[in-house]
């Protein structure tokens, strides 16, 4: 123990009691088969991983990295513009700033997207506008749709896009853009050329969180999506609560799991022949 | 000589703060002009407004004719190196040099062949795949010349481009940007606060301070015949006496001293009388010259004299000595 080795004990029991530990159990759980009372019998089969073969578990898999992909891609969309705009604000009107785009995280996320089944449904408070106003006859069906779940989704997600593209404008060197300006680049050819890929790390970053979120999100589409649109996450969800199906929740976890993981890796390897190495670059210096 | 920037009438205010009164300059073409001030005199926001980053409140930029007040950067033909560089930390050495030929949609022959002779003139042609953080400082000073360089601008801002670098190194690089100035032919503009660095490299200095320029000559003018105090004081070390209602700016090595019982009133001296007596209070070494200071008698002020390591006569504390000196030597200057 004389490299201070014992240092480090308080983080590996925390790592193995609250992380390691949960994780084999889920694995442990998905190799088990469950008695017709929903018991877990220990009997290490493969059946789980197998059922996940059939066509409904992949069309479901495929919905629900479609609808992730979707919300990342809108959620950097509008969470780039937000993030510099905030990032631009005078230095005193920032924090402010960043406060109210965090402030929905003060009221739970379930009554969040309850306000939005307010808003959306038949009777709701857009439907009634539009009707005493005469511009519609018959309600929209807004509500319990991939729309719906699309929008609460982006809506949950987007905060987790702005915060870290704001922290990588916000420690973009300001001169770097008066440098371009002065060699003759127009705003827009400054911000494709200079901004953007010196930015690119807020925006994987953003996109790691929005992706993995949206992958295991199950009350948006509860809440928004009616029965209609299942996906992974409700699955899971209704393997533990509802079939009581604890094995092959687990299973489903560990492929999602690992699903994440392997599209994490693929990220950063495109990501980072992209930039040519330039972190390595950094570590030489 | 052909005048290359001419500015009219400049003012500049940041909110309520008036930053730069009317100001007038007109600088020649192929000229290396410095403008020397301390911090907070307006020099680098003078620098920013003739490459476009700043707006003058009021007043015209006239760039080679051509009237450039209201023109952005990106349209303008002068080209700035920045005090600490901003090079582009994502483009390795050569794509950062490119990128101005680029923007400019330079056919990528001569791109190519304008970039390998700046790579060659600031000696980096062995860096060209380095990105900047992987070079020292000196190297990264280089690219951003040579980046700047590249456009063929009519001018060249150069924003305390030494400021970062140790001492030695400054000094080379001094003597290296000289050349290039003088062999290109090209006009720079170059601000400092380091006087010694504007004394040695300039064709022309404008002394600043609070917006306002306080003499414009040449190098040996300015140190020479200082218009002011505040020049006097800014370049090199100067005493200031006070003969009636005038004031008198004197270098260190123009003043010369006596033994006080050698040189009193009525004493038969080879050299002018002494204007002043006093007290040497201190000698402190400084290598190639010994610096002392002397109490005047009437006035309680302290001035400071050479001593050279050859001298024959060496001060102590305390000695009463007598100062005088030649009356060309004598600067008048204004409070």
């Amino acid at each position: 123990m004389k490299n201070g080795k014992l240092l480090v004990a308080p983080t590996v029991l925390w790592l193995c009691v609250f992380f390691i530990i949960p994780m084999l159990i889920v694995v442990a759980v998905s190799f088990a088969s469950r008695t017709p009372y929903g018991q877990v019998v220990f009997n290490w089969t493969f059946s789980n991983y197998q059922r996940f073969a059939e066509a409904l578990y992949i069309s479901i898999f495929g919905q629900t990295l479609v609808v992730a992909f979707i919300t990342t891609v809108v959620t950097i969309l509008m969470g780039y513009p937000v993030a510099w705009s905030i990032a631009k604000l005078p230095k005193k009107w920032q924090q402010p700033g960043l406060v109210i785009v965090m402030a929905p995280f003060w009221i739970n996320f379930l009554i969040r997207s309850y306000a939005w089944v307010i808003i959306l449904r038949s009777q709701g408070v857009i439907n009634t506008i539009l009707l005493k106003l005469g511009l519609i006859t018959t309600p929209l069906q807004m509500l319990y749709n991939e729309g719906a779940v699309m929008l609460g989704m982006i809506y949950a997600l987007l905060p987790f896009m702005v915060l870290p593209i704001y922290v990588s404008i916000e420690q973009l060197d300001r001169r770097l853009l008066e440098a371009a300006a002065d060699l003759g680049a127009a705003p827009m050819t400054a911000f494709r050329k200079i901004t953007l890929p010196l930015t690119m790390p807020g925006i994987a970053a953003g996109t790691i969180l929005v992706f993995i979120s949206s992958l295991g999100m199950f009350v948006v589409p509860d809440v928004m999506g009616g029965a209609k649109s299942a996906l992974i996450g409700n699955l899971i969800q209704n393997q533990f609560l509802s079939a009581r199906d604890w094995p092959f929740g687990s299973a489903l976890s560990i492929v999602l799991a690992v699903l994440s993981l392997v599209l994490i890796m693929l990220y950063y390897k495109v990501l980072n022949t992209q930039k040519g190495g330039a972190d390595d670059a950094k570590d030489v210096a | 000589m052909e005048q290359m920037i001419q500015l009219e009438g400049i003012t500049k205010k940041f909110g309520a703060n008036l930053i730069i009164p009317t100001l007038n300059l007109s600088i020649n073409d192929g000229e290396f002009l410095t403008l020397l001030g301390p911090s907070g005199c307006g020099k680098t926001t003078l620098l920013r407004m003739i490459a476009g980053l700043e707006t003058p409140t009021t007043g015209k930029i006239i760039l080679d004719g051509k009237d450039v007040t209201h023109l952005p950067p990106y349209k303008r033909d002068v080209n700035m190196v920045f005090q600490n560089y901003a090079l582009f930390p994502h483009m390795n050495v050569e794509e950062n040099i490119y990128f101005g030929l680029k923007m400019k949609k330079v056919p990528e022959a001569e791109a190519a062949e304008r970039v390998s002779q700046v790579l060659y003139l600031t000696q980096l042609e062995e860096f060209r795949e380095r990105r900047p953080q992987q070079m020292s400082g000196g190297q990264q000073q280089r690219v951003a010349i040579a980046r700047a360089l590249v456009n063929n601008p009519k001018v060249l801002l150069l924003d305390e481009p030494l400021g970062a670098l140790d001492y030695q190194l400054r000094k080379k690089l001094q003597l290296e940007l000289k050349n290039l100035q003088r062999s290109l032919g090209l006009t720079f503009i170059y601000v400092t606060h380091d006087q010694e660095e504007a004394l040695t490299m300039s064709d022309r200095i404008v002394v600043m301070n609070k917006g306002v320029i306080q003499q414009d000559g040449h190098p040996d003018a300015i140190y020479h015949q200082p218009k002011n105090k505040f020049v006097a004081k800014f370049i090199g070390e100067s005493n200031f006496f006070e003969m009636g209602d005038s004031v008198y700016a004197l270098r260190p090595e123009k003043l010369n001293l006596c033994l006080e019982e050698d040189c009193v009133e009525g004493k038969e001296t080879q050299h002018p009388a002494p204007q002043f007596f006093g007290s040497v209070v201190d000698i402190v070494f400084y290598g190639t010259i010994d610096k002392v200071f002397i109490r005047l008698d009437n006035s309680n002020q302290v001035v400071v004299a050479y001593q050279y390591f050859d001298d024959v006569k060496r001060w102590k504390v305390d000695d009463r000595v007598g100062i005088w000196w030649y009356e060309r030597d004598g600067v008048k200057v204004e409070q």
